[in-house]
C-alpha cells in the first residue's frame, strides 16, 4: 500500500516545533484558534501549539481564497491600476475539516475553469491545505450524504489525524508531499497501528453520522422545478442571506466601484442569490421575482445544476446554513426524497 | 497607459482594455439611445479583443462600475467599436452625459456569438424589436461586407419600433433598403404624419412576409412580448426550434461564469448564452 510508505507521524509534544517551523519557513501559518469559545482560523504567529480540540470553524476557510471583499483594481484620473497586494506569499491552511477542505475543490472548479480567476489561483497556488480528519461531526453535519466523508481528502494537501499521542500526516497531493519533505526532520513514518486507529476513528465519527439517500436528487430536482417543494422553506424565509454567507460553497459575487474624488476601487464582494436585488434588470424587470424563486435557486444550483455543470453537489453537508438559520429551515428537509 | 492585460501573457479576465470614446450619436427622437464609438489606447489590446456578431462586452466606467452591453459594430469595421447603450440606470446615465474624448473600458468579448457556421449556406431571416437590434445590426454589416456575402444566401430582415424616431440607424436602414442584398421591411407601431412606410407590430409583419422557412434560420432579438408573439409565428412558418436563434438580456457582473447571477437553469447566459435557440430556450426554466 503506498499508503504506509508516505504517511508520516509526529509525536504531539514535537509538533509545537512543527508549526513554528513553517512559520520560520517562511510561511503564514493559519490554523485553529480557540480563543472565546469558538473555533475561529486565524493567522498564528506567536503561539504555534495547536489543538484540534473542536467539531468545526465557525466560517469555513472561503474567505481566505474568496475574500468577503476584495480589491480587483485601483482607478486614479481615468487610469487602471492593477491591484498592487498581488502577491499574498506562502500560506499554510491548517486544521480546517474535509468538508471544508472538498469546498476548495468545488470552488475549484468554478474559479479555476476558463479564464481562471488570476485573484482566486494565486491565492490557491500559494497555500498548502492541511485539512484535520473529523473525529466528532454535529447533529448537523451529514457530509457522507454528500459524497464526503470525516476523512475525505478531496482539496487537501496533506490529510492530519489526531491519534491522542501523535499526529498522523498523510499527503495527498505531490504539493503536500514536497511540504512534508521539508520538515522530514521533525516526522517519522507512520506505524500500522497509527494506520489502523485512524481508520477505527473514522469509521466512528462517520457512524454517528445520520445518510439521507442523494441518488438521482439532480434529476428529482429538475423535475420538481414547478413543484410546491419550495413553498415550505420560501414562505419561512427571510432572505437574509446567512445560508450563502456561511455556505463553503456559495461564491456568488458582487462588482462595484467606490470612488473617493479622483481615487477610486474596484471591489468584488460576497452577494447572495437569497437577495431580490440580486437578478433585478436595470429595467425593473426581476427574474426571480420572490424568495420562492430565489430559495428555489439556491437549492436547484447546489444540487443539480451544478451536478449538470461540474459533475459534483455544491453541497459538502457541513451543516452550517442548517445551524445559522434565524427561522430554522433545515436544508435536510428540502433534500430527503 | 498600458495595463496589465497588455503586459502579462496570463489575461486577467477582470481588467478592462482601456478605450477613448471617439464619437458620440444620439439614436431615437427619445434622445435615450446613444450610440458610442470606442477605439483603442493601445494596439495590442485591439488585435486582443477578437469577436463576432452577437457577443458583448462590459462597458467599464471608472467609479460607477460595469454594464453588459451587446457588441453593435461587426468585426469587418475596423479599428473601432460601437455600442448602442441606452439610457436606463447610474452606469448608463454617466455614459450619456460623455463627451467626446473621454477615457473608459471594455471587457470582453464576452459570450457566444450567433451560429456563424450554422448559418452558412442559409437563408438568414433577422427580426429585431426596438433597441435590441444593436446586435442585429453587427450580423447584417457583417453578412453584408463584400468578403462574406457570398457564405449566406437570401437575407431577410424585418425590424420594427415604436414610432418612426425610435428607429435606430437611420442612415444605414435606408443604405440597406437600396441594397439588393438585403431584403429589408421596416416597420412602426405607429407611423406620425410624415411616416409612409409600414406599420404594425413585428410578428404581425413577421407573418405578412412569410419567409420561407425551407434551407433557412431566424435570427430573433427584440423586447419580450415581441419574443412572445414571434415563437408563434415562427412555428406557424414551419421554422424548426433549433433554427430559431435567440438572444437573451440578463442582470451580470464578473461575464465569465463566476458571479453566479445570470443563470437560467444550468446556463450561464454570460458564457452559455447570450445567444440560445428556441430549442434550448424550450428546455429550460422560464426564469428570464
Amino acid at each position: 500500500m503506498a499508503e504506509t510508505i508516505t504517511a508520516r507521524a509526529i509525536e504531539k509534544k514535537k509538533f509545537a516545533d512543527f508549526t513554528r517551523a513553517i512559520v520560520d519557513n517562511g510561511y503564514q501559518l493559519y490554523g485553529p484558534s480557540l480563543d472565546g469559545g469558538e473555533a475561529t482560523i486565524a493567522q498564528i504567529a506567536e503561539h504555534p501549539d495547536v489543538s484540534f480540540d473542536y467539531n468545526n470553524f465557525k466560517m469555513s476557510s472561503k474567505d481566505l481564497f474568496l475574500p468577503q471583499s476584495e480589491v480587483l483594481c485601483r482607478f486614479c484620473r481615468g487610469e487602471i491600476i492593477p491591484d498592487a497586494a498581488a502577491d499574498d506569499g506562502k500560506r499554510v491552511l491548517l486544521g480546517i475539516r474535509p468538508c471544508d477542505a472538498k469546498a476548495i475543490s468545488l470552488m475549484d472548479k468554478v474559479f479555476l475553469q476558463e479564464p481562471a480567476d488570476s485573484y482566486y489561483k494565486r491565492k490557491r497556488d500559494s497555500t498548502v491545505v492541511i485539512s484535520a480528519v473529523c473525529s466528532s461531526p454535529e447533529d448537523t453535519c451529514f457530509c457522507t450524504s454528500v459524497g464526503g466523508s470525516p476523512a475525505s481528502t478531496e482539496g487537501s494537501d496533506i490529510l492530519l489525524t489526531d491519534l491522542g499521542e501523535s499526529h498522523l500526516l498523510e499527503p495527498v497531493t505531490p504539493k503536500g508531499e514536497d511540504f512534508l519533505n521539508q520538515f522530514s526532520s521533525l516526522t517519522r513514518n507512520a506505524s500500522k497501528n497509527e494506520l489502523r486507529e485512524k481508520e477505527r476513528i473514522v469509521e466512528e465519527a462517520a457512524s454517528q453520522m445520520q445518510k439521507i439517500d442523494l441518488e438521482g436528487i439532480a434529476e428529482r430536482f429538475a423535475r420538481a422545478f414547478e413543484s410546491d417543494l419550495w413553498d415550505t422553506p420560501s414562505q419561512r424565509c427571510l432572505g437574509c442571506g446567512i445560508c450563502t454567507y456561511f455556505c463553503p460553497t456559495c461564491h456568488c459575487f458582487d462588482v462595484t466601484d467606490e470612488m473617493v474624488h479622483e481615487n477610486g476601487r474596484r471591489l468584488r464582494t460576497w452577494d447572495s442569490c437569497m437577495y431580490s436585488l440580486f437578478t433585478l434588470h436595470a429595467s425593473g424587470h426581476n427574474p426571480r421575482p420572490s424568495q420562492k424563486e430565489r430559495t428555489r435557486q439556491r437549492f436547484m444550483h447546489k444540487f443539480s445544476y451544478s451536478v449538470d455543470n461540474y459533475g459534483e453537489l455544491f453541497c459538502v453537508g457541513c451543516g452550517r446554513c442548517i445551524k445559522h438559520c434565524p427561522v430554522n429551515i433545515d436544508l435536510r428537509e428540502v433534500i430527503v426524497p | 497607459m498600458k495595463t496589465e492585460n497588455a503586459k502579462s501573457k496570463i489575461r486577467n479576465p477582470y481588467i478592462p482594455y482601456p478605450v477613448r470614446i471617439d464619437k458620440i450619436t444620439i439614436e431615437n427622437a427619445d434622445r435615450d439611445l446613444k450610440t458610442l464609438k470606442l477605439v483603442f489606447l493601445n494596439k495590442e489590446d485591439e488585435e486582443a479583443f477578437q469577436y463576432l456578431p452577437g457577443q458583448f462586452a462590459e462597458l467599464s466606467v471608472f467609479g460607477k462600475g460595469e454594464s453588459p452591453i451587446g457588441i453593435a459594430s461587426s468585426p469587418t469595421e475596423e479599428g473601432y467599436l460601437l455600442f448602442t447603450v441606452k439610457r436606463v440606470g447610474v452606469l448608463t446615465s454617466d455614459l450619456h452625459n460623455s463627451e467626446e474624448g473621454r477615457i473608459i473600458g471594455v471587457r470582453g468579448p464576452l459570450g457566444k456569438p450567433y451560429p456563424l457556421d450554422v448559418m452558412e449556406g442559409k437563408n438568414v431571416v433577422i427580426i429585431g424589436g426596438g433597441f435590441a437590434f444593436t446586435t442585429l445590426r453587427s450580423t447584417i454589416r457583417y453578412i453584408l461586407a463584400p468578403e462574406n456575402r457570398s457564405r449566406f444566401q437570401k437575407v431577410t430582415c424585418i425590424y420594427g419600433a415604436r414610432s418612426p424616431g425610435e428607429l435606430m440607424y437611420k442612415e444605414e436602414l435606408k443604405e440597406w433598403e437600396a441594397n439588393p442584398d438585403i431584403d429589408m421591411y421596416i416597420t412602426v407601431d405607429k407611423g406620425d404624419e410624415s411616416w409612409t412606410g409600414r406599420e404594425g407590430f413585428v410578428p404581425t409583419v413577421l407573418k405578412q412576409v412569410a419567409p420561407s422557412a425551407d434551407n433557412a434560420i431566424a435570427l430573433v432579438c427584440g423586447p419580450p412580448i415581441m419574443l412572445k408573439f414571434t415563437f408563434p409565428v415562427l412555428l406557424e412558418l414551419d421554422f424548426p426550434p433549433e433554427m430559431i436563434v435567440v438572444s437573451l438580456e440578463m442582470r451580470m457582473k464578473c461575464g465569465i461564469g463566476k458571479c453566479g447571477r445570470c443563470n437560467i437553469g444550468n446556463t450561464y447566459v454570460c458564457k452559455d448564452g447570450p445567444v440560445y435557440t428556441y430549442q434550448q430556450l424550450r428546455s429550460l426554466p422560464a426564469e428570464y
